[in-house]
C-alpha cells in the first residue's frame, strides 16, 4: 500500500513536470465507458519489470484512460516459470473485465505443444483482445564466422554451435526446428541466463550462431558486431530485404516445409493481450475496441516507434485462428516435434 | 575529446539539469531506503514518463536514480538489518553490528563515502576504457565466469567465523537451495516438490529478508531493547568524521573492491547481487583483522558499498560499447537512450562524445550529491537506533513484508521470508554462519551454469583455453592454501630459530 502511494506520488510529480494534463475521448459504448470510469484495471505482465513485455503494457497504460472512460491500467509484474506463473494467474482471474494481461503467445504455444509441466490453462479459452506485435525471426552469426550462409552451415563437417537460454526458450525450439528443416548438424549449447548473453557469446566466438528477433539485434547488426544469415517469418522488414528467407530455399521436403510453417505460425501469434476465459462480453468488446484505438493513436505510434516497438496489430478473431491452428497440430506432427526436441535435449 | 568533455560539463552544470539530477538522487535514495522497491522497477515505471523530456535531462534523471539507490539501501541495511536493496545485503554483515554497538553514525558515513568513491571509480573507468571497451568485455566468457564463481565460493572457507564444519554445512545447504528449479542445461525440474512457485528457483529477496532481518526483529522483541546496545543516545559529528576518515584510511581496499565491482558490472548476466559478496569475501580474505569481520568491522561496509556503486560504471561500459545491456537496469537505460535517439555502439565515441561525458559526469555528480545528503542525514538517522523496540518492531516488520511482497506481487514470497526468518533465527542462536549460506546460495547457480556451458561449447579442456581463467584458478588455490602455508612457514621458521638458538 505504502509502496503504491509512494509510486503514485512520484509518477504524478514527474507526469506534471513533463506531460501536463491528458484528455479522455468520448466512447462509442457509453454504458461500458461509465462502468470503467475511475476504475483500476490490472494489467498482468508475466515477466520482470523492464523487459519488452513490460514496456508494451506500460506504454499502453499511458493511453488507456484516454479511450477507456478514464480508467487506470496498472502494470502488475508476475514473473516466474518462464511466464507460466503470470499466465496461470490471468487464466484464473475474476472475469469481470478488471484484469487483463499481455501474453507470450508463441512461448505458450510451445509450452502447450511440448506439454511443459506448470501449464494450467487452455490457450483457446482466453478472451483475446488483440495482438500488439509479432517478431521477424533471424539467424545471426559473428561477422568473422565461417558460417555466413545456410549452405556453409549445411556443408560443415563439424556441428554448428547454436546457443540458447533454457530448454523451454523459443530460441531452443527455433534452433532445433531450423536445423531439422534445413538439414544442418548442430550442437545446442543451453544455459545462458539471457539472450543478451547469447549475443555476446557469439561475438566472442564461444558459439557460432543463434536465432532471435530482428528488432532486438538491429543495432548490433548495424554496428557490424553481428551478421545475418537468414530470416524466417511473415513480417516484411525493409532492413531484411537482402537476407534470404528459409521458406524460399529450393528443394525443401514436405516435412521441412511443415516444420517451417509451424515456426512461422508460432512467431505470428506474437504478443497479444487477453483476459481470463468467459470475460463479461460487453466489457470484452469495449476493451477490444479500446486496444484497437490505442494502437492507432498517432501519439502512441510515435512513442512505440521511438522505443523500437513495431505495432503489428491483429484483431482478436484472426489471432484466435492462428493460435487454434498452432495448438491443434495433427498427432503425427506433434510427435515429430517431440522427437526433434528430444534429439537436441542434453542427456539428463 | 576536450570539446566533448567541455560540452559534457556545460550540459551537466545547467540549472535545469542539476534540478533533474537532484530530483533523481532524492528518488534514488528513497527507493533505496524502501526494501522491495528496487532501482530497476522504479526506472521501468518512470521510463514512459520521461519520453517527452529533453534527452540529456531524461538520461541524467534516470542515471541519477539508478546510481544512488545503494546509498539509500545502505541506510536500511545498517540501521535495521533489512536489505534496503538486494545489493546491499552484505552491508548488513558489519553495518548492523556497528549500529548495535552504537556506531551507526560511523557506519553510515563509511557506507556513504565508500559508495561515492566507488561510484566515481566506476565512472572514471568508464571514461578511460570506453575506446577499448570491446576487448575488455569480450575477455570474460563462460570459462572465466565459471572460475570467478568458484573463487567466490572458495571464500566460504574464510567467512566461517569459528567452526569450519558449520561453515561447510551452511555452504552446502546454500548450494543445494541454489539448485532448486529448472536445470538450465537439461530442463529437468529439481527439488520443486511439484510446486510451481519453485520452478524458477528459490527467490533471493525473500531469503535475504528472512535470513537477515527477521532474526534481529525476534531478538529485539525478546530482549525488549533498542537496536544500539549501549547507554546514551547521542550521535556525535565526531563519529561521522571518523567514518569518513576510515574510508581514506582503507583506500587501497576501496580501490580493489571498486575494481571487482567494475569487472562484475562489465559482465552481463552476473547480477549485482554477486559483487557485494565477492567484495566482502575478498576484504575478509585479505584483512589483517579478519576475525573482527561480522562483528562490526568498518572494512566490511567499505568493501561492499564501494563494489556496489563501482559496478554501474562497468555495466554502462558494456551497454555503451555494444548496445548490449550489462544488467536489467541497463536494459531500461538502453531503452531510454533509444527513445531519446541515442545509438550506443561505436557512434558513442565518434558522434556522441558529449553524451558520453554527460553520462560520466552525471554518474560522478549524482554519487557526490547522494552521499552528501546521506552524510548530512546520518546523525538524525543514526539516532533511530536508540529508539525503543516497541516502536521500531512494527515498522521493521512492515518493511520486511512490503519488501518481500513487492518484488513480484506474490504473497507466497512473504511466507517464504518468514520461513527463512525462522531458519535464520535458528542459525543465529546456534552460531551457523548466514554469510556462507548466502554466498553459496547466490553463486551455486553460476558455477553450475557456466561449467556446463563451457564444457559443451569448448570441451573438457576449457580452462586451459583462457589465460584469465587460469590466473583466477591460481589465485583461488593460493587463497585457499595461503593461510595453511603461512602457518607452515611460521612453524619451520620458529623451528629454525630454535635450532639456531
Amino acid at each position: 500500500m505504502l509502496k503504491n502511494l509512494f509510486l503514485c506520488f512520484f509518477v504524478v510529480t514527474v507526469l506534471l513536470l513533463t506531460l501536463g494534463g491528458r484528455e479522455t475521448v468520448q466512447s462509442a459504448s457509453p454504458k461500458e465507458a461509465e462502468f470503467y470510469k475511475g476504475k483500476v484495471v490490472d494489467g498482468i505482465v508475466p515477466y520482470k519489470t523492464g523487459g519488452g513485455y513490460d514496456n508494451w503494457v506500460r506504454a499502453i497504460s499511458l493511453f488507456f484512460g484516454k479511450y477507456a472512460g478514464g480508467a487506470t491500467l496498472v502494470t502488475k509484474n508476475m514473473p516466474g516459470a518462464g511466464g507460466l506463473v503470470g499466465t496461470n494467474r490471468l487464466y484464473t482471474a475474476d472475469p469481470n473485465g478488471l484484469t487483463i494481461g499481455i501474453l507470450n503467445a508463441s512461448g505458450l504455444m510451445q509450452a502447450v505443444l511440448t506439454e511443459t509441466s506448470g501449464v494450467k490453462f487452455d490457450l483457446l479459452k482466453f478472451t483475446w483482445l488483440g495482438r500488439l506485435t509479432s517478431d521477424q525471426k533471424i539467424i545471426c552469426v559473428s561477422p568473422k564466422s565461417k558460417f555466413k550462409t545456410i549452405e556453409a552451415m549445411k556443408q560443415s563437417t563439424k556441428p554448428v554451435k547454436f546457443g540458447a537460454p533454457g530448454l523451454g526458450s523459443s530460441m531452443f525450439l527455433e534452433a532445433a526446428l531450423v536445423a531439422q528443416a534445413m538439414g544442418i548438424r548442430i550442437d545446442l549449447i543451453t544455459g545462458y541466463e539471457t539472450s543478451e548473453e547469447v549475443d555476446l557469446a557469439i561475438i566472442r566466438g564461444e558459439i557460432d550462431a543463434a536465432t532471435g528477433s530482428f528488432a532486438s539485434k538491429i543495432d548490433t547488426v548495424k554496428n557490424g558486431d553481428m551478421a545475418l544469415v537468414a530470416q524466417f517469418g511473415n513480417v516484411k522488414e525493409a532492413d531484411l530485404a537482402k537476407t534470404p528467407n528459409l521458406g524460399d530455399f529450393p528443394g525443401l521436403s514436405s516435412d521441412s516445409k511443415q516444420l517451417l510453417d509451424l515456426l512461422v505460425a508460432m512467431g505470428e501469434s506474437g504478443r497479444p493481450m487477453a483476459g481470463p476465459p468467459g470475460m463479461h462480453p460487453e466489457r470484452s468488446k469495449f476493451l477490444q475496441e479500446t486496444l484497437k484505438k490505442i494502437v492507432q493513436d498517432p501519439e502512441f505510434l510515435q512513442l512505440a516507434k521511438k522505443q523500437q516497438m513495431d505495432v503489428i496489430y491483429l484483431p482478436p478473431e484472426e489471432l484466435f485462428k492462428i493460435i487454434g491452428k498452432g495448438v491443434s497440430l495433427s498427432p503425427s506432427l506433434k510427435n515429430r516435434l517431440k522427437e526433434i526436441l528430444a534429439k537436441y535435449q542434453p542427456k539428463k | 575529446m576536450t570539446e566533448g568533455f567541455l560540452q559534457g560539463i556545460t550540459n551537466v552544470f545547467n540549472p535545469t539539469m542539476l534540478l533533474y539530477m537532484f530530483l533523481g538522487v532524492i528518488i534514488g535514495l528513497i527507493v533505496g531506503i524502501l526494501p522491495g522497491l528496487g532501482g530497476v522497477a522504479t526506472l521501468a515505471i518512470l521510463l514512459p514518463v520521461v519520453y517527452g523530456m529533453n534527452p540529456a535531462f531524461a538520461l541524467a534523471f534516470l542515471i541519477a536514480i539508478h546510481a544512488t539507490v545503494y546509498q539509500g539501501g545502505a541506510i536500511t541495511s545498517i540501521l535495521f538489518g533489512i536489505p534496503g536493496e538486494t545489493a546491499t545485503t552484505a552491508t548488513i554483515l558489519d553495518g548492523y553490528p556497528m549500529a548495535q554497538q552504537g556506531k551507526a553514525g560511523r557506519a553510515l558515513a563509511n557506507s556513504q563515502v565508500a559508495s561515492m568513491l566507488g561510484g566515481i571509480f566506476g565512472a572514471v573507468i568508464l571514461a578511460a576504457f570506453i575506446p577499448i571497451a570491446k576487448p575488455i568485455v569480450l575477455a570474460f566468457g563462460s570459462p572465466e565466469l565459471f572460475m570467478m564463481a568458484v573463487m567466490g565460493i572458495s571464500f566460504v572457507a574464510f567467512l566461517s567465523q569459528r567452526s569450519t564444519i558449520k561453515a561447510f554445512i551452511t555452504g552446502a545447504l546454500g548450494l543445494i537451495l541454489s539448485l532448486v528449479g529448472f536445470h538450465h542445461g537439461t530442463g529437468a525440474l529439481r527439488y520443486t516438490g511439484g510446486i510451481i512457485y519453485f520452478y524458477e528457483g528459490v527467490k533471493m529477496v525473500p531469503v535475504f529478508m528472512g535470513l537477515f532481518a527477521i532474526p534481529e526483529v525476534i531478538e529485539m522483541a525478546v530482549g525488549g531493547e533498542t537496536i544500539a546496545k549501549v547507554a546514551g543516545s547521542d550521535v556525535r559529528w565526531g563519529d561521522i568524521i571518523q567514518g569518513i576518515k576510515d574510508v581514506f584510511h582503507h583506500w587501497w581496499l576501496m580501490i580493489r573492491c571498486s575494481t571487482i565491482g567494475t569487472i562484475i558490472g562489465i559482465i552481463p548476466g552476473v547480477g549485482g547481487v554477486v559483487a557485494q559478496f565477492m567484495c566482502y569475501g575478498h576484504a575478509k580474505q585479505t584483512s589483517k583483522r579478519a576475525e573482527e569481520f561480522g562483528k562490526g568491522c568498518e572494512e566490511g561496509v567499505i568493501a561492499t558499498q564501494s563494489g556496489d556503486n563501482a559496478k554501474e560504471g562497468g555495466a554502462l561500459l558494456t551497454t555503451l560499447a555494444f548496445g548490449i545491456p550489462g544488467s536489467s537496469a541497463m536494459v531500461i537505460i538502453l531503452g531510454a537512450m533509444m527513445v531519446l535517439g541515442i545509438k550506443p555502439g561505436p557512434e558513442m565515441i565518434t558522434k556522441h562524445l558529449d553524451i558520453l561525458w554527460t553520462l560520466v559526469i552525471t554518474l560522478i555528480m549524482s554519487n557526490v550529491i547522494a552521499s552528501l545528503i546521506g552524510l548530512m542525514a546520518a546523525r538524525p538517522l543514526a539516532r533511530l537506533t536508540f529508539a525503543k523496540g516497541t516502536i521500531l518492531i512494527p515498522v521493521i516488520l512492515l518493511l520486511v513484508i512490503l519488501g518481500a511482497y513487492g518484488v513480484s506481487n506474490d504473497i507466497t514470497d512473504v511466507f517464504m521470508a518468514f520461513a527463512f526468518g525462522a531458519l535464520g533465527y535458528l542459525m543465529k542462536i546456534y552460531d551457523y554462519s548466514r554469510v556462507t549460506f548466502t554466498i553459496s546460495f547466490v553463486l551455486g547457480d553460476y558455477v553450475e551454469r557456466y561449467f556446463l556451458i563451457s564444457l559443451t561449447s569448448l570441451g573438457p579442456g576449457f580452462l586451459l583455453v583462457s589465460p584469465i581463467a587460469v590466473i583466477l584458478l591460481i589465485l583461488t588455490i593460493l587463497g585457499l592454501a595461503g593461510a595453511p602455508l603461512k602457518r607452515l612457514l611460521k612453524k619451520s621458521r620458529n623451528r629454525r630459530q630454535k635450532q639456531g638458538v
